[in-house]
């Protein structure tokens, strides 16, 4: 019989790690099925992630609203197809680019602040404190971050992609001019369910990852304070890519179901 | 030494059979016996990573032995599911070397957070009079509304002891309670465990290597050596030892 030891210590250890995910995310799904729920803590996540992240990610929504208009004007210009500036925008933004920016903005801001926090409570043994006094950390702590970043991306989403509209248009105000009514005429004419709803449900799964993500490193975090900042880290890296992976998953499915 | 007619011994609080615990290569504990009475207090002590923590964390079942039983209050908790386990631990006391306390949250969130959702029923007035006399009992009645960061090293001893005692419970774990202490302070939360074990009948498993505390709480004594007990008996008689390795402790 083929002993454990003897797989390489690469191989052997994707196969823990994968073990220890799927663990984690079995522990989830039965520790918030079982009622009892941590709704005051949970309500504190979701302003901490929905409410402190909004500046941030509405900043830059507007900026890229503002330069994408900006910098496709000269080339819709020289095919003379100005006047669809609204409309190629406003599909980039509801479609792609909010969606993607705002989860990416999440993963730097969310995902390293909870594989932090986490980190820390594992290195200064409060995990273990409420594990020994019959309380359930992944109930407590894990499910509630899940939840709440999971719940409020969309939103964010949302929230941003209507920001990200208003710096286009201030953007094509800059060196034209077009009322508001009208942009929003324009935009509201080309933009349908199918844009918004397909981006709306990926959303949520953008803020899946990152929640689970920041959960799992900071939950298993080690190695003391090195292992903090390394789990913060690791969150941002891993839940970054995992956005790039399920939207590109996203974008085959859709294709597949004949959507876009 | 233990024999299977103490685990059933209303007496006997923990027992601990043949446990052995290794991380990868490094084995830490190799075949652990102890029992703990009701009402004692057992100082465990050993050199720094000797396996002293390991073994109380495998009595709260937080690391799991590779082999070998505990027995909690007569129940054998190798194998326990976490709901069964959860059980248990309602009746035990773990104070961290770190102390552990929430540092999200105030002193009074602190001390009822587990309380609150152990007894549902229980009103924000009487949870409140609990924290005041257990705040008063640890000689820190003032600290209520403060953070843990605001605490000194001492008071945070005592807030994490204020935080398992709150709960009344009927064994209580010390790991390293009076570590990075000055002295003054370290005899102070020894005498105040000792106080606190007389004032709720708590049975203790204290583990340390700070030799006034040992010789303030100490009932009994075990010396773990090389992931072994050693030796055993009370603080005079082990202070007494001409084994030179028992010695070593009490220089």
């Amino acid at each position: 019989m083929l002993s454990l030891s003897k797989i390489p210590f690469p191989i052997r250890h994707i196969f823990i790690e994968a073990g220890r995910i799927a663990q984690f995310f079995y522990l989830i799904i039965v520790d918030g099925l079982r009622p009892e729920y941590e709704w005051k803590e949970f309500l504190k996540q979701c302003f901490y992630v929905g409410n402190k992240s909004l500046p941030l990610a509405g900043v830059t929504a507007f900026i890229i609203g503002l330069v994408l208009t900006l910098q496709s004007r000269p080339t819709m210009q020289m095919f003379g197809a100005e006047a669809w500036l609204p409309a190629m925008v406003s599909i980039s933004i509801i479609r792609e680019i909010g969606p993607v920016i705002t989860a990416l903005i999440c993963a730097g801001k969310v995902a390293s602040g909870i594989g932090a926090e986490l980190g820390s409570m594992r290195v200064t043994e409060q995990i273990d404190a409420m594990e020994v006094s019959g309380i359930s950390p992944i109930k407590y702590i894990v499910i509630t971050r899940v939840l709440a970043t999971t719940l409020m991306l969309p939103v964010l989403v949302i929230l941003s992609d209507a920001i990200s509209l208003w710096g286009s248009y201030i953007g094509i105000n800059m060196q034209g001019n077009i009322s508001l009514r009208l942009y929003v005429m324009q935009v509201f004419d080309n933009v349908e369910y199918s844009d918004i709803i397909p981006s709306l449900i990926k959303s949520y799964f953008f803020g899946f990852a990152i929640g689970f993500v920041g959960c799992y490193k900071g939950y298993y975090s080690s190695k003391g304070t090195e292992g903090v900042g390394r789990s913060a880290n690791t969150a941002v890296v891993i839940s970054s890519l995992l956005i790039f992976i399920i939207d590109l998953l996203a974008v085959q499915i859709l294709q597949i179901l004949g959507i876009i | 030494m233990t024999n299977d007619t103490d685990i059933n011994d209303p007496e006997t609080v923990v027992k601990i059979n043949n446990l052995y615990k290794s991380f990868g290569k490094n084995e830490v504990l190799k075949g652990i016996n102890l029992t703990l009475s009701k009402g004692e207090n057992l100082v465990v002590i050993g050199r720094s990573g000797c396996g002293k923590s390991v073994l109380a964390k495998c009595i709260i079942g937080l690391v799991n032995a590779d082999q070998g039983k505990v027995f909690l209050f007569g129940n054998d908790i190798t194998g326990y599911k976490r709901k069964e386990l959860n059980l248990l631990r309602s009746k035990i006391g773990f104070l961290f070397q770190s102390n552990a306390l929430y540092d999200s949250m105030n002193i009074s969130d602190n001390l009822t957070f587990t309380l609150q959702r152990r007894e549902k029923g229980k009103s924000r007035k009487e949870l409140d009079m609990q924290v005041e006399e257990v705040l008063e009992n640890v000689g820190l009645p003032e600290s209520k509304y403060m953070m843990p960061a605001e605490l000194s090293g001492g008071m945070k001893k005592r807030i994490g002891l204020a935080r398992a005692l709150i709960l009344k419970p009927q064994l209580m774990l010390y790991d390293e309670p009076t570590t990075g202490l000055d002295p003054i302070t370290s005899r102070e939360i020894s005498q105040l465990m000792l106080e606190m074990q007389h004032a709720y009948q708590i049975s203790s498993v204290i583990i340390s290597h700070d030799l006034q505390c040992t010789r303030i709480t100490a009932n009994r004594i075990i010396a773990l050596i090389d992931g072994k007990c050693y030796a055993g008996g009370t603080y005079t008689e082990l202070a007494r030892s001409m084994d030179p390795k028992v010695n070593s402790f009490f220089i």
